[in-house]
């Protein structure tokens, strides 16, 4: 932007840097440069009534300067300071409103019609050139609307027009002599509601056919996969009823342990050596000998499971074995959540499950096959086997109720979005024309189910 | 390959110079193929004919995006409708803003869109439910341009108030304001990794940010300082590509500050007209431009490919499917309508 360049024709002045002095141009009392009247969004009249014009880049390293007008003018638009500070910035109320027809990305274009950016203040002036040149197109262009929204646009631009001219003009209900009433297009009620019935019986059926006759790639997608959603479900359903037959497994195997061994026999020493050996427990990390490693993690486990407490303001429902400990705590007004079996407050062992002996199956055989004779409380090896295998069921059932829970989910977010398209007033609405009928779209492979769960981390 | 020391006539785009291989391979492809198919790819054109029209629209469209998975095309103008990219059937209508929406954004899943309008501020929609999960409130002006970064936690926002903010997408909270120009931004874009963002502005700059930190790395600036209406990182985020309002656009290797490529003979003066890359065939350069034309580009000879005529109005924006070579396009006031294009190539 410096004034050392200079042409051949002559010297280059204003932001565009044109040679071009025959415009009207005004200069800066700072640095002395001219700038064309309409690249910086200055009249003729304007320049009269300022005393002296600083241009933009000078008002922005001189902070000290500014614009002095010859009269206080408050209807001016350049006088008024906008929020920076600066007087060309603010862009004028009537742009703004302008604005709320259409985005600022499709109407404002660009701030000067010459190749001269800056300031904001220069938007005002093409854009309001803009609004007009395209309104009178619209007028004297009107006819070439898309064919599927003929009727309502010429309807919205006949109104446009006659609301301006003034004129009164005839009811455009069908088969309607009279006069329309002031601003509107209609004589009345019925007319209105008649015409747009006609419009429904014209347009809906023609709508209706194209839409069926193509079913949107997007419920082909959504049936393919709703109906695997269906299978998952169906899948998380049945493992849940197996997990009530292991339970009744158990329930046999134990029976059987009461049944055969009676007494309990003292637990023979375990091979030499074995009382030295010791583990880390993972809770507290002591050293604990093999001999009595199943106890004591049990207990590490319970004492730290203790320090929280889990719970709902309401009991759980289930069918089959309760899973859930649901013991209520007037304290906290809730029930226990945590699972039954390994609740550390609430558990009992339950009086079924106790007998004289240990009653572990010794090998894969569980329906014929040994089980361990020594006195339950003696047995250091089978600690607690019993209760840790109905945990274990019982933590694949929960996990089950989850998928469950979350499969439920999404097959409602997807028959909500079948259910949504291809509404009536959607298909009034919007219209696809496909200008090959008869081109085969390519087959699109359904993607697999993502859990369309809430994005939670946002809620 | 033809062989380079073959200096008789049949020459052909073989014979390329290695800065014009390399801005071959700014489009994302792969080495090897570059030096193998690359000629093969070049000389031939796309066949785009108009396939959808899609009518639904009362206001100038402001911005069309497909979804990252494919399956869905955005449009805006007040209210953001989405349709099938493939068919083009309609499927739903978001509304929540209060003035024109100028600028739509998907995230990397699919799954939430954020729009940037005239009302001041952004939101962001949750698209199987249609509603507003956040709103972005700061800006002190029209909000112009909006983009998520590749792993969607965070919105980079370009405004008419001069500044970029960068918001945490759980918090819906501003975590950063670059003073990022003297003019209003007219774009903002992540690169592929979102360590950078790049910025472009009325006031002829265009930069490079640093994402963590919120310093300018790079500020890229040509002979004349033309406004710069549109500026995006290319697929493997070597280049940029940056329009201005001299009807021209040029493709920028920013690491050293040069230009490569320019691309002209469309027509932009006045709108912030979006230019793509199309990456899923051959190698092209897509922009509307205020003829109310569609031009496709070469990317690598920059000689005009193809024109899609078709538009009533100024073609405002254009976006390109992620693995299929469609088109859209979306006109103005006049026009209102938006076209699907498919290629073969």
């Amino acid at each position: 932007m410096s004034s050392d360049s200079s042409s051949s024709s002559g010297q280059r002045w204003c932001i565009c840097r044109s040679t071009d002095t025959g415009r009207f141009m005004i200069g800066c009392d700072k640095c002395e440069e001219w700038f064309h009247g309409d690249c910086i969004g200055v009249t003729p009249k304007q320049a009269d009534a300022m005393r002296n014009y600083y241009c933009r880049r000078c008002l922005k390293r001189h902070p000290s300067l500014r614009i002095v007008w010859k009269t206080a003018d408050p209807g001016d638009e350049s006088a008024s300071s906008g929020p920076v500070g600066s007087s060309t910035r603010q862009i004028p109320p009537q742009a703004q409103q302008q604005q709320q027809t259409s985005s600022s990305r499709s109407s404002a274009g660009p701030p000067a019609a010459a190749p001269g950016p800056q300031s904001r203040g220069q938007v005002k002036q093409p854009k309001q050139q803009l609004q007009r040149r395209r309104r009178v197109q619209q007028q004297q262009q009107r006819p070439s609307p898309s064919p599927a929204a003929a009727p309502t646009s010429t309807g919205a631009a006949r109104v446009q027009i006659s609301e301006r001219a003034g004129a009164r003009r005839q009811c455009e209900g069908p088969a309607c002599r009279r006069v329309a009433l002031r601003g509107s297009a209609y004589c009345g009620k019925a007319c209105g509601l008649e015409r747009a019935k006609r419009r429904l019986i014209d347009l809906l059926p023609a709508r209706l056919a194209a839409w069926q006759a193509r079913v949107p790639v997007a419920e082909r997608r959504d049936s393919l996969r709703l109906s695997r959603v269906v299978q998952a479900a169906d899948a998380a359903k049945r493992r849940l009823t197996d997990g009530e037959l292991r339970h009744r497994a158990l329930d046999q195997l134990l029976a059987r342990g009461r049944r055969q061994l009676r007494g309990g026999v003292t637990e023979e020493p375990g091979p030499p050596g074995e009382d030295d050996v010791t583990v880390p427990c993972p809770s507290c990390s002591q050293e604990t000998p093999v001999r009595s490693a199943l106890r004591h993690l049990l207990k590490c486990q319970q004492r730290i499971e203790s320090r929280t407490s889990f719970g709902a303001p309401y009991p759980s429902q289930m069918d089959g074995t309760p899973l859930f400990c649901d013991r209520y705590c007037p304290a906290s007004r809730a029930y226990c959540k945590k699972l039954a079996v390994l609740c550390p407050d609430h558990y009992r062992p339950d009086a079924s499950e106790t007998g004289d002996a240990c009653g572990c199956p010794l090998t894969d055989d569980e329906l014929a096959g040994p089980l361990c004779p020594v006195a339950r409380q003696k047995c250091t090896r089978h600690f607690a086997w019993a209760r840790m295998r109905r945990a274990e069921i019982d933590i694949d059932r929960m996990r089950q109720l989850m998928r469950l829970e979350e499969l439920l989910f999404e097959e409602r977010a997807i028959r909500q979005a079948m259910m949504q398209r291809g509404g009536a007033v959607s298909l009034l609405l919007h219209s696809t024309i496909d200008h090959q009928p008869g081109f085969n779209l390519p087959v699109v492979e359904a993607p697999s189910i993502g859990l369309r769960v809430p994005p939670n981390h946002i809620l | 390959m033809a062989d380079r020391g073959d200096n008789s006539g049949a020459d052909s785009s073989a014979a390329a110079p290695s800065a014009a291989a390399a801005a071959a391979a700014a489009a994302g492809l792969s080495s090897s193929s570059a030096t193998n198919s690359k000629p093969a790819t070049e000389s031939r054109k796309c066949n785009y004919t108009l396939k959808f029209t899609l009518v639904g629209h009362t206001k100038a469209v402001s911005s069309v995006k497909f979804s990252p998975n494919g399956e869905w095309l955005a449009t805006a103008d007040k209210l953001i409708k989405i349709w099938g990219a493939m068919d083009g059937k309609f499927e739903k209508t978001i509304e929540g803003h209060k003035l024109g929406v100028s600028d739509v954004a998907w995230s990397s899943d699919s799954r939430l869109l954020v729009s940037a309008s005239d009302d001041k501020c952004l939101k962001v929609w949750d698209l199987a439910t249609a509603k507003c999960l956040k709103t972005l409130k700061g800006h002190t002006n029209y909000v112009f341009c909006c983009n998520f970064n590749p792993s969607s936690n965070l919105i980079v926002s370009g405004s008419f108030d001069e500044s970029v903010k960068i918001w945490d997408v759980k918090s819906g909270k501003c975590l950063r304001t670059l003073p990022a120009h003297s003019d209003p931004v007219t774009a903002v874009h992540f690169n592929r990794d979102g360590s950078l963002i790049v910025s472009s502005s009325y006031d002829g700059l265009c930069r490079i940010w640093d994402t963590a930190s919120g310093q300018c790395l790079k500020t890229l600036i040509d002979d004349d300082n033309p406004p710069v209406s549109f500026v995006k990182f290319s697929p493997n985020g070597k280049y940029i590509l940056a329009a201005t309002l001299d009807n021209t656009l040029k493709l920028w290797d920013y690491s050293k500050g040069r230009c490569l490529k320019v691309y002209n003979g469309h027509k932009n003066e006045k709108y912030c007209i979006i230019a793509n890359f199309s990456v899923t065939g051959g190698k092209w350069i897509i922009s509307g431009s205020e003829d109310n034309m569609v031009y496709i580009w070469n990317l690598q000879t920059k000689e005009i490919v193809q024109k899609l005529s078709g538009h009533q109005d100024v073609v405002l924006c254009t976006a390109c499917h992620p693995t299929q070579n469609i088109i859209a396009s979306a006109g103005l006031e006049n026009d209102k309508s938006i076209k699907l294009w498919r290629s073969d190539f």
